[in-house]
């Protein structure tokens, strides 16, 4: 049997396809190529942004005035002792209980530099005093390397002059110490005199200074032709003298009460070295006997020293009168001078009339020829305007400011540019002998050069400056104003600034002159890292840009030449 | 501040006159201008007097040098490897060969130094990466390797990751490395070359780059184990070197005899084209400071760019020199080292004029003022001659002229088409897009 209503045999087919246009299509899958490229392009972009957070730090590295390497200086330092010590816990029953004992006495643990007591100690002193005592001990210090600094400098001098005055100086204030002495403490200058014994009878007996020595025999040799080494002789036989002589003691006779101590003075010297040398047997002798002789010799003495004493303040007195009468004589002759112009100037002002320095200069040299006694210096009073009257003759056929103008007009109109004259008779018109080219072939041909720029000398009436370019000079300027300027005045300021020491003060010197780059010898340069730069900004945060940017924008190549061509 | 506390001692201390030992009136030192010239002048010629750069000459190679390693912590160690195998490791101060190993059979194609510098990598014709002790063996000990991989296919280049215990060879394609592994951990591939060289950026560790033979440049990134870009340029790249302190510049020596420094972010026009080589440009590697490089040429010379300049500002070569395939700049700054194909290295001042040692403060002072006169004055015609003169070999000096009429013939011709055609059909195309083809994502 058949269905009532035949059904097609497409119907199922048709209710599939209805249900198949319904759903969407799955999309076909990238080709290899393709996913690989997306992502290729997806990394390329997340690495790009990636290293451009690197962007600043070479926008600074290249701006930077100055780069030193290695990025990381490591500067070796040494953690003092109390700070390792200090981390330090006890931890034992034994050390804890150790610990314990030396933090009750308040033992130190370290060695420090101040132990606790030293510490109270020293806060228990106040302040004022401490500062006080601070201070004398740096006046003490500096006080005392002073002197040592001048001890040191002095031994080191060799000069021989310089000893001898030294030592002259030296027996001279000797000297004068003694007398003082005598008058204030005569038991002191007893024992002076005592000791000045002792000097004389050492020479005596060792017979130093006799000529005797190496020295003093290869000085022999030398003396008879060398003044100095004749000196030289003759002072240490000088000194031989004075060391042996018998010290007498000078006392001024002026109050007659002096007299007896006089007496007594001069008794008692000779029976010092009776009494107080007891090293010395051979001067416990009778004081009767050797007190006559030498009293004869000490008499002759007495005259010959205080003699000597007096011949060379003599001699002293004699150079300083010398040399006063120099000074004196210089000093009389300015005074004179000052008379002669005060003179001068009074009887000019009384005559009322002026006053010319030349006058003054010639009344001045007229007195100090006078002083001198120059003969044969002709000046008459009024020598100045005789001069002016002389000069005048013989320049008066000269006029030159006049002359100096002219030159001046010639010269620029040698400088000025030469119209260029391309007029050629003939073309165009009748040409020939006594033929002159019509006025406006003359107009075209004739070809006038732009207005020179004014002359620098243009202001200035007296003066003439060159405009004609110096080749050799030209051969070391810059022709074209260079890349990184842009104006002709900056390159202009750049050249003219001085950086050496001789126009800077040190320091600017140096800011000046600091290299671009320093690196330390032996020191490996690592790559630039992450933590070489901490304050780097994060890919994410890296949205605000400068206001410069170099690298990112990329300048298209000069627009201006396009366009020239172009027309 | 120290102007301020200055200002603060005058005032403390002098009443009436400030005693100052020099007289600072500037009209008694007149011609500030024509007397720094002078002397600018002066040291300029005085520096070239002082310019003997050369220092010494590494010799025991049995065969040209093909490759070389700097020791990443020590100035006076470098290591070499010649194309008979053999890896020679030199002591600087001594001047003198240290250790000799027969590394490989066949040419030492590359050699790196692991960041620790306790180890080194070589690879070589043999199909093999072999890690090295850099201590010499002790007395009775053989020479061997400490590890060693083989492989299926010639490695060509060897680069060790900078923080990490990785490296990266490279051969058929990019090969990422364990140290402790005998397979690599990635190989990155794009396109079906040969890889000639692979380096590994110093600041951004997980980037590296790598030349092809296909005239590309390739940046892969190591975190997601894919390439980034590629750079089609006109000729072959040799090397590439990445600069120390800027993250993302790096610099391809070309065999079209210039060098091109890229930014990596903007890979359609390098950032500066270097131009003065006259043949191939084999080797390139920047100075640790990151303001020059050095770029060693098959036309026997060795020349040092600033990174920001076209022109070199250094040449260096000898008669003995020849084809100089491989050069480093030391870590200190200090000098450089090339290694060419007559088994010598060499080693040369990196600032031909420089005293070495060490130097009293005056000394300093001088030369600090006679380089800021030097710089004040660059651009005047007598200064710059003196400055930038430099005598070149004869081969070198007519290769510049011949190349000079050649570039002036081509602009002439260019010039000549452009005037004679419709204006705006010949664009203007600068010189740095010049020489890239495309840029490739």
């Amino acid at each position: 049997m058949q269905p009532i209503r035949p059904k097609s045999a497409l119907s199922t087919v048709k209710k599939e396809l209805t249900k198949v246009k319904q759903k969407k299509a799955v999309e076909l899958p990238l080709s290899k190529e393709e996913a690989e490229r997306v992502v290729r392009e997806a990394a390329y972009v997340r690495t790009s942004k990636d290293v451009g957070k690197w962007q600043q730090v070479v926008l600074q590295n290249r701006r930077a005035e100055q780069l030193v390497f290695p990025l990381k200086q490591e500067i070796a330092t040494v953690v003092p002792l109390e700070q390792v010590v200090s981390t330090w816990k006890a931890r034992t029953p034994l050390e804890q209980e150790i610990f314990g004992l030396l933090h009750k006495t308040q033992q130190p643990i370290t060695d420090p530099l101040l132990t606790p007591e030293e510490t109270a100690s020293l806060q228990a002193m106040s302040l004022e005093e401490a500062r006080q005592r601070r201070a004398e001990l740096q006046k003490a210090r500096v006080v005392q390397s002073y002197y040592e600094a001048k001890a040191r400098r002095e031994k080191k001098i060799k000069s021989k002059k310089y000893h001898r005055v030294l030592k002259k100086s030296k027996r001279r204030k000797a000297l004068k110490e003694f007398e003082q002495l005598h008058k204030t403490d005569p038991e002191a200058a007893l024992a002076r005199l005592e000791e000045l014994e002792q000097l004389r009878m050492q020479e005596r007996m060792s017979l130093k200074h006799q000529n005797k020595g190496k020295w003093a025999r290869s000085r022999a040799i030398m003396a008879k032709y060398d003044l100095e080494a004749r000196k030289a002789m003759q002072e240490q036989l000088a000194r031989n003298k004075e060391l042996t002589q018998k010290v007498r003691v000078e006392l001024p006779e002026e109050e007659p009460s002096d007299v007896p101590e006089e007496d007594l003075t001069s008794g008692t010297v000779p029976a010092i070295p009776a009494g107080a040398s007891g090293a010395n047997p051979w001067m416990l002798g009778k004081p009767s006997g050797p007190t006559e002789e030498p009293k004869a010799q000490e008499g002759l003495e007495n005259v010959a020293v205080p003699d000597a004493v007096e011949s060379k303040e003599e001699m002293e007195e004699d150079e300083e009168e010398e040399e006063l009468s120099e000074e004196e004589a210089l000093l009389q002759d300015f005074a004179q001078k000052r008379h002669v112009r005060q003179q001068q100037a009074r009887s000019l002002e009384e005559q009322g009339g002026e006053l010319t320095a030349r006058e003054c200069v010639s009344g001045v040299l007229q007195g100090w020829a006078k002083a001198r006694g120059v003969v044969g210096a002709v000046f008459c009073p009024e020598g100045g305007i005789d001069q002016r009257g002389v000069i005048t003759e013989a320049f008066a056929g000269d006029d030159v400011v006049a002359d100096f103008s002219r030159e001046k007009r010639k010269a620029e109109e040698a400088a000025k540019p030469q119209p260029v004259n391309l007029v050629l008779p003939g073309w165009g018109e009748w040409g020939g002998t006594g033929l002159k080219p019509s006025a406006r072939k003359i107009k075209r041909f004739l070809l006038k050069p732009p207005p020179a720029p004014p002359r620098k000398d243009q202001h200035l009436p007296h003066v003439i400056m060159s405009e004609r370019r110096n080749i050799h000079a030209a051969a070391h300027q810059v022709s074209e104003l260079p890349f990184p300027f842009e104006k002709h005045q900056q390159f202009e300021q750049s050249i003219r600034t001085p950086v050496g020491a001789t126009w800077n003060t040190q320091r600017a010197f140096q800011k000046l002159t600091t290299p671009r780059i320093i690196t330390r010898a032996g020191h490996i340069i690592q790559p630039l890292s992450a933590e070489d730069v901490p304050d780097m900004a994060t890919p994410a945060g890296a949205g605000a840009k400068p206001a410069l940017e170099i690298v990112p924008q990329r300048p298209e190549p000069p627009c201006r030449r396009r366009r020239r061509r172009a027309r | 501040m120290l102007t301020l506390n200055y200002i603060q001692w005058v005032f403390n201390v002098c009443v009436t006159l400030i005693a100052v030992p020099r007289n600072y009136d500037p009209a008694l030192h007149p011609f500030e201008v024509p007397r720094e010239y002078t002397r600018a002048l002066n040291a300029t010629k005085l520096e070239r007097v002082f310019a003997k750069p050369f220092l010494s000459s590494l010799d025991g190679h049995r065969d040209g040098v093909n490759c070389m390693a700097k020791h990443p912590k020590s100035l006076s160690t470098v290591l070499s490897g010649a194309c008979d195998g053999e890896v020679k490791i030199w002591n600087l101060t001594k001047r003198q060969c240290v250790r000799t190993i027969q590394a490989h059979e066949g040419f030492v194609r590359g050699m790196c130094a692991r960041f620790c510098g306790t180890s080194f990598f070589t690879v070589g014709d043999d199909k093999t990466v072999k890690q090295w002790k850099m201590e010499s063996p002790e007395y009775g000990e053989e020479e061997e390797p400490i590890h060693t991989i083989l492989g299926k296919t010639v490695y060509t280049g060897i680069d060790h990751h900078w923080k990490e215990a990785v490296f990266a060879t490279c051969g058929h394609q990019v090969d990422i490395w364990d140290e402790q592994r005998t397979s690599p951990m990635c190989s990155l591939t794009w396109g079906f070359d040969s890889i000639s060289s692979v380096k590994f950026n110093p600041i951004e560790t997980y980037l590296l780059g790598s030349c092809a033979s296909d005239r590309n440049i390739v940046l892969y990134d190591m975190r997601k184990s894919t390439p980034l870009k590629k750079v089609i340029l006109n000729m072959r790249t040799n090397t590439l070197c990445w600069n120390p302190m800027e993250a993302f510049v790096f610099t391809a020596a070309n065999e079209d005899y210039n060098l091109y420094t890229f930014d990596m972010r903007f890979l359609e026009s390098p950032m500066t084209v270097h131009m003065d080589h006259v043949s191939a440009v084999l080797d390139v590697d920047y100075s640790p400071t990151g303001k020059e490089f050095v770029s060693a040429s098959f036309d026997k010379s060795v020349r040092i760019f600033p990174v920001d300049k076209g022109h070199s500002r250094e040449v260096y070569h000898t008669k003995r020199m020849q084809h100089v395939i491989t050069v480093k700049w030391t870590s200190d700054n200090k000098y450089i080292l090339c290694g060419s194909d007559e088994m010598n290295i060499r080693l040369w001042k990196a600032n031909a004029s420089e005293k070495l040692g060490v130097l009293a403060p005056r000394e300093k002072a001088a030369m600090n003022y006679n380089q800021k006169l030097k710089e004040k004055f660059q651009y005047h015609p007598q200064i710059r001659r003196i400055a930038q003169h430099r005598h070149l070999p004869k081969s070198i000096f007519c290769q510049i002229k011949e190349q000079r009429i050649m570039r002036e013939a081509r602009r002439r011709k260019e010039l000549n088409r452009r005037k004679h055609s419709k204006p705006g059909s010949m664009p203007f195309v600068s010189e740095r897009k010049k020489h890239i083809v495309a840029v490739v994502k």
